[in-house]
C-alpha cells in the first residue's frame, strides 16, 4: 500500500499509470487466450489530425466499452491506427512546400511522395500520442496505417478482385471536380452550401423564324454556355409546343443548337427552356446521353477556359463569367438577372467551388454490393444505436450510386492497372508485373491515378487483422463488435465497411454501430473554429486531468 | 493522506454475497442493497450505450448515498470503542469503495487505479484495469441476504425522517449546535422496535440530545412536528427556543412578505401593465406571486404552532 499524496498531481499520476499499463502488456491482446472475443477498431483519425473534442468523445466511448469488457473477462482487442487521408495530407505537404517556394510539379511524383512520407515520420504520430494521454487502452503493438505494407496489399487484392468481377470499371463520366486540388471528388466529398448567387436569363436567337425571335434560357453558371450542345423544353409545356424541331443560335460562339424535348426539363424552373451542357452538369450529361449529343468540354483541370471557349480561352471560370456577361449585355442578349440562392458544391478539403466535369474515372458498381448490406441491417444482424439511424442508412443504400474511386493526386494507393505500350492490353495485378501477360513485352505504364482514401478504410475491420492472409487475429477477432462513430461518416465509411465485409469476408464487420452526438457548447452550438467556441481537449487535460475530460463531455 | 484502516483493508476482497444479515446494522444493509442496484444499473446502461445514465447513476450513488449518508453514519461507528463494530463498518466501507472504483474505472481510469493501489486493494502488479467487473447478486443470493431489502426500505424512510427533522430545526432557525430532545411517535410496533434499536444513529444525524420513541405520545400543547412514513417527529422547543422572540421574528417576516405580495397583486391587477408588459415579465410576476403565497402560508403555519 502506498501513501496517497496530499495534492493530486494528475499529470504525474496519469503518465505513471499509462506507462505501467503499457509495460505490463495490459492492453495487449492474445488471440489464443480464453474468453468471449470483443474487438473494436478505432475510426482511424487522419494522420494530419490534431485531437479535438470530437475525437476525445469518440475515443473515450470506445475506451469505456473496451475497459468494461476487459474487466468482464472478455478476450479484448482495440486496434488503433491512422488514415493516410489522401487529399488532406497532400494539401498539408503542398502548403509546406509553398513556403519553400516549391511546388509538387517541380519535385515530380516520386520526390513528392517521399516528402509526404518524411512529413508523416515527423508529425504523423501527434494524434496517437494525444490518444495515449487521454488514456486509450489500444493495443499499440497492433497499430496500423492505411498505407502500411499489409493494408496496401489488402487494397490491391480488393481492387483486383473487383476488377475481375467487373465491379470496377472505367468510364467517361460527369464527376465533381476540385479545380484547386485538381482531382475528382466523390459525391460525399462535395459539400453543398447554400450560396447567394444569380439566375441569368439569356436570349438565344431562333433560326428560320421572325427576326428578333429568341428563346430565353435561365442559368446560374453562364460561362458553361460555351459548352452548350442544345436547348430543351418539356414536351408537355404548351408554351413551347411550336419550338420542337427548330434550331437556335448560341450567342457569341454562333454555334447552331437543336431545340429538343425531354421530360426531365422542369417547366417551373426559369422560363422552362434550359440549355444543355453535358460536359458541365450531371443532369445535362444524362440528357445528352439520351439524345446522343456529343459533350463539349470548355474548361481544363484548373477551371481555366480552354481552346473550345473561343475568345475566352485562358480565362479563369469566374473571370470568364464576368466578361461573357459584359459581352452579352452589350449585345442586348441579357433579358434579366435575378437574385438566386442555391446549393453549390464545395470541396470538403479546401472549400473551393466544385466544378462538375466530364472525365475518365474509375468507379465501383455499388448496387450488387449494397443488396446484402441492406439485408444485414434489415434482418438485425447489424443494429444502429440510436435506432433512428437505420432509416438514414437504408434510404441512402437503396438509392446508392456508383462510387468514383480515382483521384488525380499522388499521395495514396496507386491504381494497380497496367497498360501495355505494345499491344494496348489492360490488366490489373496485385504486384508490379514484369511483363505484359498478353504479349510478353516489358514496356507498360501504370495508371496515374490513386484511389480514394476511403478505398482503404472501407476494408479496415479485416485489413487491420491481417487479411488477405488468414491470421490468428482474423480468426479470433472478426467480426468485431461495436463500431463507435459520428453520423457524418455513415455513408463515407460505415455503409462501405458493411459492404466490404460481406463481399470479402462473407460476414458482417461488426454487430453494433453506435452513433454518438456532436460535442456542443453551453448554448447548444456545435463547436467550430469559425465560431471560436471550441475547447482544446489537451488544454483541459493539462489544466485538470484526462479523467476530468472523460467524465464530463457535453453531448447532444 | 492515510485512510482510516487498522492495517490492511478489510473487506476489499469481500463480495456482496459474503455479508451475513446478523452482523450488520440497517445502514450497512441499505448501502449494500443500493450498491447492488448500482452495479446492475451501470452494467445495463453500458449494454445499451447509455453512458450519461451510467455516469449519473454512479455520481448519485457515491455522492448522495455513500457520502451523504453512509459516511455520516460510519463516523459514530468508527469512533466507538467496540472494535468488532468498527471492523464491521470498515468491511462495508472498503467493500463499497472497492466496488465503486471498479465501476468508475472505465470512465476515469487513472484516478481509480491510483486510489486502488493507494487503498491497498491490489498488490503492486495487480492492476485495477484487469480486476473483475462487479456482478449483481443472483436471486438465490438475494434470498440469502434475508432482511436486507426490508432494512434498506426502512433506512430510506429513516433518511426522510431525518430530512424532515432537520427542516423543523431550520424553520425555527435553531443553531446546529443546539441539541434537541426529539420525540418520535411511530406508525407501528415494528417501526417502534426498529427506531428504538437505531436511536444512536438517528440522534447523531439529527444532533439530538435524546430520541424518545413513544407510541402513546400526546403533546401537552401544540408543538413543531412533521409527518413521515415512519410516524410523526416532534420537536419540543421549551428551553431551546424563546417562543415569544421567535414568534415576533416570524411575524415580521410575514409582514414583509405580505407587503411584497400586495405589490405583486397590484401589478397583476393593473390592466395597462398586463396589456403592455412582455409575456416573460408577466410570467415572472405570476411565479413570484405563487412563491410568496406559499411562503406566507408556511409562516402562518409555523406561527400557529408557536401558539398565542
Amino acid at each position: 500500500m502506498t501513501e496517497l499524496a496530499k495534492n493530486y498531481d494528475a499529470r504525474a499520476v496519469e503518465e505513471r499509470w499509462y506507462r505501467r499499463w503499457v509495460e505490463q502488456g495490459a492492453f495487449q491482446a492474445d488471440p489464443a487466450a480464453a474468453g468471449d472475443r470483443y474487438a473494436v477498431v478505432i475510426p482511424p483519425p487522419n494522420v494530419t489530425g490534431i485531437l479535438h473534442m470530437g475525437h476525445a468523445l469518440n475515443a473515450t466511448i470506445q475506451d469505456i466499452l473496451v475497459r468494461w469488457r476487459r474487466m468482464q473477462g472478455c478476450n479484448t482487442l482495440w486496434v488503433p491506427g491512422t488514415d493516410h487521408a489522401g487529399i488532406a495530407t497532400q494539401n498539408v505537404v503542398e502548403r509546406d512546400l509553398r513556403k519553400k517556394h516549391l511546388s509538387r510539379d517541380q519535385l515530380g511524383r516520386e520526390k513528392f511522395v517521399e516528402r509526404v512520407w518524411q512529413w508523416r515520420e515527423k508529425y504523423g504520430n501527434t494524434i496517437t500520442s494525444q490518444l495515449k494521454r487521454l488514456g486509450a487502452s489500444c493495443d499499440w503493438s497492433r497499430e496500423r496505417f492505411t498505407m502500411d505494407e499489409g493494408l496496401s496489399a489488402a487494397v490491391a487484392e480488393v481492387f483486383v478482385r473487383l476488377y475481375e468481377k467487373k465491379l470496377v470499371y472505367r468510364g467517361n463520366y460527369i464527376i465533381n471536380w476540385c479545380p484547386r486540388c485538381r482531382t475528382a471528388l466523390s459525391d460525399e466529398e462535395s459539400a453543398h452550401v447554400n450560396t447567394a448567387g444569380h439566375l441569368y436569363y439569356l436570349r438565344y436567337p431562333c433560326l428560320g423564324g421572325k427576326r428578333k425571335e429568341a428563346v430565353v434560357v435561365a442559368t446560374t453558371r453562364p460561362e458553361t454556355m460555351l459548352g452548350d450542345v442544345a436547348v430543351a423544353v418539356n414536351p408537355r409545356d404548351k408554351r413551347y409546343a411550336g419550338l420542337a424541331g427548330r434550331r437556335c443560335l448560341l450567342p457569341l460562339l454562333k454555334r447552331e443548337l437543336a431545340i429538343i424535348q425531354d421530360d426531365f426539363v422542369d417547366p417551373e424552373f426559369g422560363t422552362g427552356v434550359v440549355k444543355i451542357t453535358p460536359a458541365h452538369d450531371p443532369n445535362d450529361f444524362e440528357m445528352g446521353r439520351r439524345h446522343n449529343l456529343e459533350p463539349i468540354n470548355v474548361m481544363d483541370e484548373n477551371g481555366i477556359m480552354n481552346e473550345l471557349a473561343g475568345p475566352y480561352q485562358g480565362l479563369d471560370r469566374f473571370e470568364c463569367r464576368k466578361r461573357l456577361l459584359e459581352d452579352l449585355t452589350a449585345a442586348g442578349l441579357v433579358e434579366k438577372v435575378e437574385e438566386h440562392t442555391h446549393a453549390v458544391g464545395h470541396c470538403y478539403r479546401c472549400d473551393t467551388v466544385v466544378e462538375p466535369r466530364l472525365s475518365l474515372q474509375w468507379f465501383v458498381r455499388m448496387k450488387p454490393l449494397a443488396r446484402p448490406a441492406i439485408q444485414a441491417v434489415k434482418d438485425g444482424r447489424i443494429q444502429f444505436v440510436p435506432e433512428r439511424w437505420t432509416k438514414v442508412y437504408l434510404d441512402w443504400m437503396e438509392n446508392i450510386r456508383d462510387w468514383c474511386i480515382s483521384r488525380q493526386i499522388w499521395w495514396g494507393h496507386r491504381i494497380p492497372v497496367y497498360y501495355c505500350r505494345a499491344c494496348r492490353h489492360e490488366w490489373a495485378a496485385t504486384r508490379t508485373p514484369e511483363t505484359c501477360p498478353a504479349c510478353g513485352v516489358a514496356e507498360f505504364d501504370q495508371d496515374e491515378d490513386v484511389l480514394d482514401t476511403w478505398f482503404s478504410s472501407w476494408l479496415w475491420p479485416f485489413s487491420v487483422l491481417g487479411w488477405p492472409a488468414r491470421t490468428p487475429e482474423l480468426a479470433a477477432y472478426y467480426p468485431t463488435r461495436s463500431l463507435v462513430t459520428g453520423a457524418e461518416i455513415i455513408f463515407f465509411w460505415v455503409a462501405r465497411m458493411i459492404m466490404a465485409g460481406l463481399e470479402f469476408m462473407d460476414d458482417i464487420p461488426f454487430d453494433r454501430v453506435y452513433i454518438h452526438g456532436t460535442v456542443r457548447d453551453d448554448a447548444g452550438r456545435k463547436m467550430s473554429k469559425s465560431l471560436g467556441n471550441s475547447i482544446d481537449p489537451l488544454t483541459v487535460i493539462d489544466e485538470f486531468s484526462a479523467d476530468a475530460l472523460r467524465f464530463s463531455p457535453r453531448v447532444s | 493522506m492515510k485512510m482510516y484502516t487498522d492495517s490492511t483493508a478489510p473487506g476489499a476482497e469481500m463480495q456482496l454475497a459474503d455479508f451475513q444479515s446478523a452482523d450488520l446494522d440497517p445502514d450497512d444493509k441499505h448501502i449494500l442493497v443500493r450498491l447492488n442496484n448500482t452495479i446492475a444499473a451501470c452494467t445495463d446502461s453500458l449494454e445499451r450505450f447509455r453512458f450519461n445514465d451510467m455516469t449519473r447513476e454512479l455520481y448519485d450513488f457515491v455522492w448522495h448515498q455513500f457520502c451523504d449518508w453512509y459516511i455520516e453514519y460510519a463516523k459514530t461507528s468508527l469512533n466507538s470503542d467496540q472494535p468488532e463494530r468498527r471492523q464491521q463498518t470498515l468491511r462495508v466501507m472498503h467493500c463499497v469503495f472497492s466496488h465503486v472504483l471498479r465501476l468508475l474505472h472505465p470512465i476515469t481510469p487513472f484516478i481509480t487505479e491510483e486510489l486502488w493501489h493507494g487503498m491497498g486493494y491490489g498488490s503492486d502488479d495487480e492492476l485495477l484495469m484487469l480486476a473483475r467487473w462487479p456482478v449483481p447478486l443472483d436471486p438465490e443470493e438475494v434470498a440469502g441476504w434475508g432482511d436486507f431489502r426490508r432494512m434498506a426500505d426502512y433506512v430510506e424512510n429513516k433518511h426522510e425522517l431525518i430530512r424532515i427533522g432537520r427542516t423543523l430545526r431550520t424553520d425555527y432557525s435553531i443553531a446546529p449546535s443546539r441539541l434537541i430532545a426529539y420525540v418520535l411517535k411511530p406508525e407501528s410496533a415494528e417501526t417502534a422496535r426498529l427506531l428504538a434499536a437505531d436511536e444512536l444513529s438517528i440522534a447523531s444525524l439529527l444532533r439530538a440530545s435524546s430520541i424518545t420513541v413513544d407510541a402513546e405520545f400526546n403533546p401537552p400543547r401544540i408543538m413543531p412536528h412533521g409527518i413521515t412514513r415512519l410516524g410523526t417527529i416532534f420537536m419540543p422547543i421549551e428551553g431551546v427556543l424563546d417562543g415569544q422572540a421567535e414568534r415576533k421574528r416570524l411575524e415580521d417576516q410575514l409582514k414583509k412578505l405580505t407587503n411584497d405580495l400586495a405589490s405583486v397583486n397590484r401589478k397583476l391587477d393593473n390592466i395597462d401593465f398586463v396589456r403592455k408588459a412582455p409575456a416573460r415579465v408577466i410570467e415572472q410576476q405570476k411565479t413570484r406571486k405563487q412563491e410568496l403565497l406559499e411562503r406566507c402560508g408556511k409562516l402562518q403555519r409555523l406561527i400557529a404552532v408557536l401558539g398565542g
